[in-house]
């Protein structure tokens, strides 16, 4: 079910501006329907009085918001200095080689997806990543493989 | 704040309102708060800026502007580099533009706003007037150390109508954002994603909405956003500039015509604060192609046998003549002819065809001037200051777009109060007051009081509705902005194209100084009006009618009337650039030329006489509305005055027509009152043949209400059907919540809308019906 209008109600009643609330109505949203849906689009733009594509631009901005429905395992990988360095490039060429599944994607069958986020704030554990977004870390190649074919325990 | 150490004990004085301060070693004067960019500029030192424009808030976003400061706010830790576009001038500051400190960071910006630039100068429509190849020029590195592999981004992407976008040129300004921001509150362009990753789009792909995009491609410094129409059509230096005016409406914006040999490629802003406030809306900027459509007349046209056929001037001017002279005659239209060619038509009218049966109000609007109902003439610029504004059943969006961006403005510290069937103001707040249009008279005597308290109150109206509204209006005792529905129906009315008008504002009956400019006898009952005049003619009492760059039965509002008149009438001479559906029953067509074919004066919708040039030379066969009325008004023995008449010193009132008869629908709920309002892509003009705008012209927009349509089975974009008074026409649903629930609008001046009489009925179009002719 989408968005409860309460609860958002709510939440803009909680700022001085309605445009505040934007971030924790999307979010809300995506905890009701697993991602942020067009039709989420347009209520909370509605709710809020902005335009579309204020939200849509806000929405890009953030990693954590999903465009399309969640596929069941996500591994989300970090690419920023520290993990860079630490090989999370390589970890996403050896996952598209041996699924042909590349940043960005989603396996046909909906069973994983992966995607690059900028840095999680958690370089000591280079290379880091979100496991349906658990903070994990550091990450290798067979582990990420295994891992996304559900092998070695399939993540809570 | 509290270090200044001329600061004595007394309370503190307001400090003074100018700051002295030094630029490269020389010192100026400012007012406090003028910015520094602003201040190098004005002296006229040298200082690059991307994000930074006059007509934005600044936002220090690119850091180009780099200028070195020192002085008493940062004494302490000497001098700095610091935006000059987010810092104003202080008293003692010291600022260095070219110091090395002050050059090297700007070297370092424009080496970093290049690394992932596609480097694709030499195919840019931009080159040679981009502030990226200029600024990179005079204060970039030269050299770049980026060896890595760029990032790539979408190339040539369409963002609908007008709009070609290339994301990997864009530098990241956001003049585009901050612009449908601030300036137009439309957020059609956004910046997405973020980081390296950077990049502006509209929000979620579609195709640009609004009618104000080609601002952005001057605003963007580099080739990012460009137009479809000036597409790899010339570089700079290949262009010649020619200043003038819009005549895509009434406001009358200034612009350059940019041509490159015979031909305009593209037309630029020339910013008059008082009129445009810098801006051009899609119709001015971009509807210039009817100058080179296909469909142009290029010779005269007379009927022989039943059929139009291709005669000589001689020809066709003797015809006209001999034809408009047989028996009485009338003249309708003149809406968009120069200031000067109106008053030629007027005199040819009293003169050469010896009647005040002629009128310019070939549609809706009753009267141009506050003045002709004896109201103040508001400035458009009264709008900035204005705390109270009456929006009366008019559009400023689709019948002056560039006027609608000021009342946005408006909008933001006023209050605008939108009254009428259809909601109008779209783009900002406003108090909307919904009503039928039989009750505009009795809310706006209701508007009252609150007038009475304002302190400048305004009223924005574009002249429908009758006497009776114009009387509830005149209480208001407000000053009034009229926008016209014809781009020169100011200087029309002026120049006395009315049935009890004479130019001048003289009234029909007491023109004597009129008469002594022309030197002749003028005719002293007043004339009929277009109503009357169609009637005359239908009923068999008019020999004659010339309609001059009018198209009746597109733009009456009683289209079966005007059906019945050009049917009846003996002789038809029509004057116009194409063969329009009232000029297809012509016995005489006469080509004329087109607003940026001829020169001339034409007055804006506060009856500012604007200078027009004649920037390209149009058709061969075709003659300027001016030549054509002097060689007619030579055969028809009279000499037309070269010196306009003196304005009379108490305008005389123009008497309005009666309101059209807008009904609400039937009781039953069936039927719908019908409305005809203006759109700004719609129906008449140049604009229906103008193969630059077809991407967004309309036709067939039918608009209703959401409420209740479930119920008739009508969604967005369904076909239907229209059917009242015996006539039925097709159209496609456009859902809108602004209209008043029981109506329907149909665009004025689009497709046999003013052939429904006051009340339609809208079925759906079975589908197996769906290729039916409408
Ligand atoms: S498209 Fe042009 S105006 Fe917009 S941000 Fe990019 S460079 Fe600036
Ligand atoms: S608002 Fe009117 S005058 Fe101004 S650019 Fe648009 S069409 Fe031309
Ligand atoms: S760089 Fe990857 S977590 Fe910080
Ligand atoms: S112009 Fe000053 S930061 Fe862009």
């Amino acid at each position: 079910m989408p968005l409860d209008l309460e609860t958002a109600r709510a939440a803009v009643a909680r700022y001085p501006s309605p445009r505040s609330a934007l971030l924790t109505l999307l979010w809300q949203a995506q905890e009701a329907d697993g991602w942020v849906t067009p039709q989420t689009v347009e209520t909370v733009a509605e709710l809020l009085g902005l335009t579309a594509s204020d939200v849509e631009s806000v929405l890009s901005f953030y990693s954590m918001y999903r465009r399309t429905p969640p596929a069941t395992r996500r591994l989300q990988v970090c690419r920023s200095l520290a993990c860079a360095m630490k090989g999370a490039e390589e970890i996403l060429e050896h996952v598209r080689a041996e699924t042909g599944v590349g940043p960005g994607e989603t396996a046909p069958d909906g069973s994983f997806s992966v995607e690059v986020v900028e840095c999680l704030a958690a370089c000591d554990h280079a290379p880091s990543c979100l496991w349906n977004e658990r903070m994990e870390g550091p990450l290798d190649k067979q582990g990420a493989l295994a891992r996304l074919r559900g092998q070695g325990g399939d993540p809570a | 704040m509290s270090s200044n150490p001329s600061a004595g004990p007394q309370a503190p004085a307001a400090p003074p309102s100018t700051v002295s301060c030094t630029i490269d070693g020389k010192p100026y004067t400012f007012p406090r708060g003028t910015l520094i960019v602003d201040a190098v500029r004005q002296v006229g030192r040298p200082i690059p800026y991307y994000c930074y424009h006059p007509r934005l808030e600044p936002v220090g976003a690119c850091r180009v502007c780099m200028v070195q400061v020192e002085g008493p706010p940062v004494a302490t830790r000497g001098p700095i580099v610091t935006t000059g576009c987010t810092t104003p001038v202080f008293e003692g500051l010291k600022i260095e533009t070219m110091s090395d400190p002050a050059k090297l960071a700007r070297q370092q910006v424009l080496e970093f706003l290049l690394i992932n630039h596609p480097l694709d100068c030499p195919v840019c429509d931009k080159g040679g007037e981009c502030d990226l190849q200029d600024f990179t020029l005079a204060y970039g590195p030269g050299k770049s150390q980026f060896a890595e592999q760029k990032i790539l981004r979408h190339k040539a992407e369409d963002l609908g109508p007008f709009l070609v976008l290339d994301q990997e040129r864009c530098i990241l300004c956001q003049r585009c954002v901050r612009y449908e921001n601030e300036v137009l509150h439309e957020q059609n362009l956004v910046l997405k994603e973020r980081g390296d990753r950077t990049v502006i789009d509209t929000g979620a792909g579609e195709p640009y909405a609004g009618y104000f995009s080609g601002n952005n491609t001057e605003l963007c410094p580099v080739g990012a956003l460009t137009s479809h129409t000036y597409r790899f059509k010339a570089r700079p230096w290949d262009v010649r500039p020619v200043p003038s005016v819009c005549q895509g409406c009434s406001l009358g914006c200034n612009l350059t015509v940019n041509l490159r040999g015979p031909k305009i490629v593209r037309l630029l802003w020339r910013e008059n604060q008082a009129v445009d406030a810098g801006w051009l809306c899609d119709r001015g900027r971009y509807g210039f192609g009817h100058t080179l459509a296909e469909q142009r007349l290029a010779t005269p046209l007379v009927r022989r046998d039943g059929e139009l056929r291709a005669a000589t001037w001689e020809e066709a001017l003797s015809a006209a003549a001999a034809g408009l002279t047989a028996g009485p005659a009338a003249v309708l239209g003149g809406g968009r002819l120069t200031d000067e060619e109106s008053l030629a038509l007027s005199q040819l009218a009293r003169l050469g065809l010896r009647t005040n049966d002629v009128d310019w109000r070939v549609g809706y609007q009753g009267f141009a001037a506050p003045a002709a109902i004896g109201l103040s003439e508001a400035a458009i610029t009264d709008l900035d200051r204005s705390d109270l504004v009456l929006l009366l059943d008019t559009s400023p969006l689709e019948e002056a777009p560039v006027l609608d961006i000021r009342l946005r403005r408006t909008a933001r510290r006023a209050t605008v109060i939108d009254l009428g069937p259809v909601r109008n103001l779209r783009h900002a707040a406003s108090r909307r007051v919904a009503c039928a249009p039989d009750e505009l008279a009795r809310r706006v005597a209701e508007l009252a009081p609150e007038f009475a308290a304002a302190q400048s109150p305004l009223v924005i109206w574009n002249g429908r509705g009758g006497p009776a509204l114009a009387e509830a209006v005149a209480a208001l005792g407000a000053p009034l902005l009229v926008v016209g529905e014809f781009a020169n129906a100011r200087g029309a009315e002026a120049a006395g194209l009315a049935p009890d008008l004479l130019p001048g504002y003289h009234a029909v009956g007491a023109g004597a100084e009129v008469a002594a400019v022309w030197g002749a006898e003028l005719p002293r009952e007043p004339g009929r009006d277009a109503a009357g005049i169609l009637n005359a003619a239908a009923s068999g009492d008019l020999q004659a009618l010339y309609v001059v760059g009018a198209n009746p039965l597109r733009s009456f509002p009683d289209g079966e009337l005007a059906d019945r008149a050009l049917d009846a009438v003996p002789f038809l001479v029509v004057q116009d650039l194409f063969l329009t559906e009232t000029a297809q029953r012509a016995d005489v067509v006469l080509p004329a030329l087109g607003a940026l074919e001829k020169a001339g004066h034409t007055s804006n919708l506060v009856g500012q006489s604007q200078p027009v040039a004649r920037a390209v030379a149009g058709p061969a066969g075709a003659l300027a509305d001016g030549m054509i009325l002097r060689r007619l008004a030579a055969a028809l023995n009279v000499t037309l005055a070269d010196q306009a008449p003196p304005e009379a010193e108490t305008p005389a009132r123009v008497r309005l027509p009666e309101a059209g008869g807008e009904r609400p629908g039937g009781g039953s709920g069936e039927e719908l009152g019908l409305l005809l309002r203006p759109r700004l892509f719609a129906g008449g003009g140049t604009a229906a043949f103008d193969p630059n705008l077809e991407p967004v012209h309309v036709a067939g927009e039918v608009r209703l209400n959401p409420e209740g349509t479930d119920r008739l089975g009508l969604q967005e974009g369904a076909a239907v059907h229209l059917h009242g008074a015996g006539t039925t026409v097709r159209g496609t649903v456009r859902l809108d919540a602004g209209v008043l629930p029981g109506w329907v609008v149909l665009a004025a001046h689009d497709f046999g809308g003013n052939r429904l009489g006051p009340r339609v009925r809208v079925t759906a179009v079975p589908a197996a019906a769906g290729v039916a002719a409408r």
